[in-house]
């Protein structure tokens, strides 16, 4: 089977007030169908122009990009002619701020049914209509009928998270590209939103290009990172490697960086989570059946079950 | 694994860095600043000058030098009926405009930025206060209103001025209020409060400094709007009395005679108001991109 | 040991924040209290909504509480008047989130840092340089760095800057509202190491604001977790991230995802395997 992506040496180089920049300086990496393949890097690596290259979502009269990529087996570099056909088709795009990424007049129930609508152009309006509610499901967003009516304003952050990755799969893509897709959310709710990509990973075999910033979000979700600093990459590899052994120094610094949590103790996991070898030694092993002295139960809702 | 010592040669053409987004926009901010501080200095400069050029006297004229048109011996504009050389009269008509037009806009600045603060900083009962006397000016029709308070206190340059100001003052007022609600929920506000500096210090030391640039080219601006009004307004008789000379005036007094065939009386001065308010405009759209641009930097 | 030497520096009792908005009343805070003694640290961890900037914005009385008490050495700030607020207010500094924007753009280093001295009655404007230049060693900045606009400082730079005014009035208190959130991995772990050695050094408290467990355990030996306006548990750092008791702290250590642990979930090779066989199901089910 032939790559999703390939991209062999891709320079994008900007043309700003200040000068031009070369935020990208000639990086190349391949996505299989099925994987996930992560760039890793801070900020100002270059990591999401990367991606934003290869959508071609850089204006002309700023990006100036070279070398060359191909998406689902077009050129994407050198010739506009085959974005059409790729964007919210073969490929789809989950961005960073799901409130912003939305329409602000209109409902979530339309703009997902238009996204349908320009992936699968046969199906009538209450088809796709259909289709959303379905997909809405999907993503396990409840009552999502009633979902469909609300404006973006009145959604969590995880819940239009939720509805961009439901427009995303409904075009049935080859490629998800996930621009720090998170990053805005809460903790717990990052969480949800990752299960979540896993499952549909799971279901569609999707692949998907993941831009973080996120070393331990990395880890979860990827076959292979490639470690990103100012413009180039400074390490790939398979990202438990890469996570266990990193052989670049930036990258070693990077993990070191990390303030370590540790091992604890989930009473609903079967046994204590395994640690990874270069990770500190770990704090005294608390026995299974203490109880804090002096903490406040507040009354909490329960775990699980409600959807942020 | 970068190699880092192999330096790649750029990939951007000179026609894509020409064509680039970042240079056009320069570029059109530097003709725009360009064309317009020239425009306005063809008849700025002169005007400033006119009291150490060597003009004919504007307000007595030579009897039989009367209606010359431009380009005549010693007249380069050309003569109105009572034998006054043109030239002088539409320099020395223009400091009176500039005057009255300079000290309007510095004084609605002035007034438009205080009142603009306290309403955007202190809101409540300030904030109401300033914006319904802000909209209640707006929506005065400003000539009539002009003209009315003309007719009132009678047509002296101070009053001129300070009514042509106090017409112009929500406009500043508007976009400091704005600005400053922008800047009061920024943290470095909130730092200047934690430190406890008081209100007004804030406001002056902190806020307004950060939006002083945008303020002052938008007051600028009102420049032209200013001398059109006194322009106006000498055209109306409402304005500086005779002999003076006023652009508006000049104009008034020539408008008969268009018909008859001496059209530099009308034109001329004309062409002077346009060139200055063109360029004006020019200038300030330029500075306003160069701020923006300059403000967007850091 | 005496009651005098256990008296807490900041004691927060029966904390209530409400905003109204067209009509309704909003709890932000709903009855919070806690203690810090002097010299200690506390992080307040929650996630957006929980209400711990709005308690860290009280306690600099950049917003005032409903009801309730927050007694800062024996006085009660919550009621102050602006009047008595104002020569207290050195002594409890701020360090905020945002490093772009937390810095006057208009002024240099040296002038930001200069003005809690200048606001405090400092006229001398060559010991105010001499304490600016000071400050900005302590957090690691250069001399140059005196004369420089914020725009000329990257982001952990500017945070440091911040760092350095929040300590120019001397205060006992600091309290560092998300002040790691916004900075790169790398930034943060230097600008942490420089909050605990000042804290070290100069005997500081912190009330450390946070959305992330792993800085916490970084730098706080307390912690105490919010989640809409209320205190769900408290304790130990050690304790609550090791062995949280509450069902909320413990879907909040669950959620935090390391490089190195991985709890409970498929490993990629299984997600890839399930793929797989599910994308040759449906292919075989075309097909046939």
């Amino acid at each position: 089977m032939s790559s999703v992506v390939t991209v062999d040496d891709l320079v994008v180089e900007l043309m700003t007030a200040g000068g031009i920049i070369r935020a990208v300086d000639g990086v190349s990496f391949r996505i299989d169908p099925g994987e996930t393949v992560t760039i890793i890097g801070e900020s100002g690596s270059g990591k999401s122009t990367t991606a934003m290259a290869l959508l071609r979502l850089l204006p002309d009269d700023l990006a100036v990009i070279s070398g060359a990529a191909t998406v689902a087996g077009q050129d994407v570099v050198g010739t506009r002619k085959h974005l059409g056909a790729l964007r919210g088709r073969a490929v789809a795009l989950i961005p960073q701020d799901p409130m912003t990424a939305l329409n602000p007049i209109s409902t979530v129930g339309a703009q997902l049914t238009e996204a349908i609508r320009r992936a699968h152009p046969e199906l009538d309006k209450a088809a796709a209509r259909g289709r959303a509610v379905e997909l809405m499901r999907q993503v396990h967003i409840a009552a999502p009928e009633k979902r469909m009516r609300s404006y973006p304003h009145e959604l969590s952050g995880g819940m239009l998270q939720r509805m961009l990755i439901a427009a995303a799969i409904g075009a049935e893509p080859q490629l998800i590209v996930a621009d720090e897709p998170t990053s805005a959310l809460d903790v717990t709710v990052q969480a949800g939103i990752l299960d979540l990509l896993l499952e549909l990973q799971e279901r569609t075999g999707v692949a998907m290009l993941l831009i973080t910033h996120d070393l331990g979000v990395a880890r979860l979700m990827s076959d292979r990172v490639h470690v990103m600093r100012q413009g180039v990459f400074v390490e790939e590899g398979p990202v438990e490697q890469v996570v266990g052994h990193p052989q670049h120094e930036y990258t070693q610094a990077l993990l070191a960086a990390i303030p370590e949590l540790g091992p604890w103790h989930d009473p609903e996991e079967a046994e204590p989570a395994p640690t990874a070898p270069q990770s500190t030694p770990p704090g005294p092993h608390l026995p299974h059946d203490l109880t804090p002295e002096g903490s406040m139960s507040a009354a909490t809702t329960g775990t699980g079950g409600e959807l942020l | 694994m970068a190699v880092a010592d192999l330096v790649r040669p750029s990939a951007v053409t000179l026609r894509q860095l020409n064509s680039s987004a970042a240079a056009r926009r320069a570029r059109h901010s530097t003709i725009k600043i360009w064309v317009g501080a020239i425009c306005a200095g063809i008849v700025v400069v002169p005007v400033v000058l006119a009291g150490v050029l060597p003009l004919p006297d504007p307000v007595r004229g030579v009897l039989k030098d009367t209606s010359l048109p431009p380009l005549s011996p010693g007249h380069l504009l050309g003569t109105d009926p009572n034998g006054r050389d043109l030239l002088s009269r539409i320099l020395h008509g223009g400091q009176t405009s500039l005057i009255i037009g300079v000290l309007a806009i510095v004084l609605s600045g002035l007034i438009g930025v205080v009142a603009g603060s306290l309403a955007g900083y202190y809101g409540g009962w300030v904030d109401v206060l300033v914006s319904r006397a802000l909209e209640a000016q707006m929506s005065l029709p400003l000539l009539l209103m002009l003209l009315l308070v003309v007719a009132l206190f009678g047509p002296s340059i101070t009053v001129i001025t300070l009514v042509i100001a106090v017409a112009q003052w929500p406009e500043p007022a508007r976009l400091t209020r704005a600005l400053v609600l922008v800047e009061r929920e920024k943290p470095y506000v909130a730092a200047a409060q934690v430190l406890g500096l008081r209100r007004p210090s804030i406001i002056l030391r902190h806020i307004i400094p950060n939006i002083l640039p945008q303020v002052l080219v938008v007051v600028f601006l009102l420049l032209a709007q200013a001398v059109l009004l006194e322009s106006a307004l000498s055209f109306l008789g409402a304005g500086v009395q005779r002999p003076y000379p006023t652009w508006g005036g000049i104009i008034s007094d020539g408008r008969e005679l268009f018909v008859i065939g001496t059209w530099w009386l009308v034109t001329l001065p004309g062409v002077a108001i346009a060139l200055l308010v063109v360029g004006v405009n020019l200038l300030g759209d330029g500075l306003r991109d160069r701020v923006r641009r300059v403000k967007a930097a850091t | 040991m005496s009651a005098q030497t256990t008296t807490p520096l900041l004691d927060v009792s029966g904390l209530v924040i409400e905003y109204r908005r067209d009509g309704e009343s909003f709890r932000a805070v709903d009855d919070v209290s806690f203690s810090l003694a002097r010299g200690g640290c506390l992080a307040i961890v929650g996630e957006s909504g929980s209400g711990k900037s709005t308690i860290a914005r009280a306690l600099v009385r950049l917003v005032k509480p409903t009801a309730g008490s927050m007694t800062f050495d024996g006085t009660d700030l919550a009621t102050l008047s602006e009047r008595h607020l104002r020569p207290v207010r050195h002594r409890i500094q701020m360090v905020f989130q945002d490093p772009y924007g937390s810095l006057d753009p208009h002024l240099t280093a040296e002038q930001v840092v200069v003005e809690p001295m200048a606001v405090r009655g400092e006229r001398d404007a060559a010991k105010r340089r001499a304490r600016a230049a000071e400050l900005l060693d302590s957090v690691g900045l250069p001399t140059s760095a005196l004369h420089r606009k914020p725009h000329e400082f990257s982001g952990g730079q500017r945070q440091r800057i911040g760092i350095a005014r929040a300590l120019a009035s001397d205060p006992d208190l600091l309290v560092l509202d998300e002040a790691t959130s916004a900075l790169d991995v790398s930034v943060q772990a230097q600008v942490l190491a420089i909050l605990a050695r000042l804290r070290a050094e100069r005997g500081l408290t912190y009330l450390f604001i946070s959305h992330n467990l792993g800085v916490v355990q970084a730098i706080s030996e307390e912690v105490l977790v919010l989640r809409a306006g209320k205190v769900v548990e408290r304790g130990t750092t050690q304790q609550v991230l090791t062995a949280p008791a509450e069902p909320y702290t413990r879907r909040l250590r669950r959620s935090a995802l390391e490089p190195g642990l991985m709890t409970g979930r498929k490993p990629r090779e299984v997600v890839r395997a399930v793929a797989a066989a599910r994308i040759a199901e449906s292919a075989e089910a075309v097909t046939a």
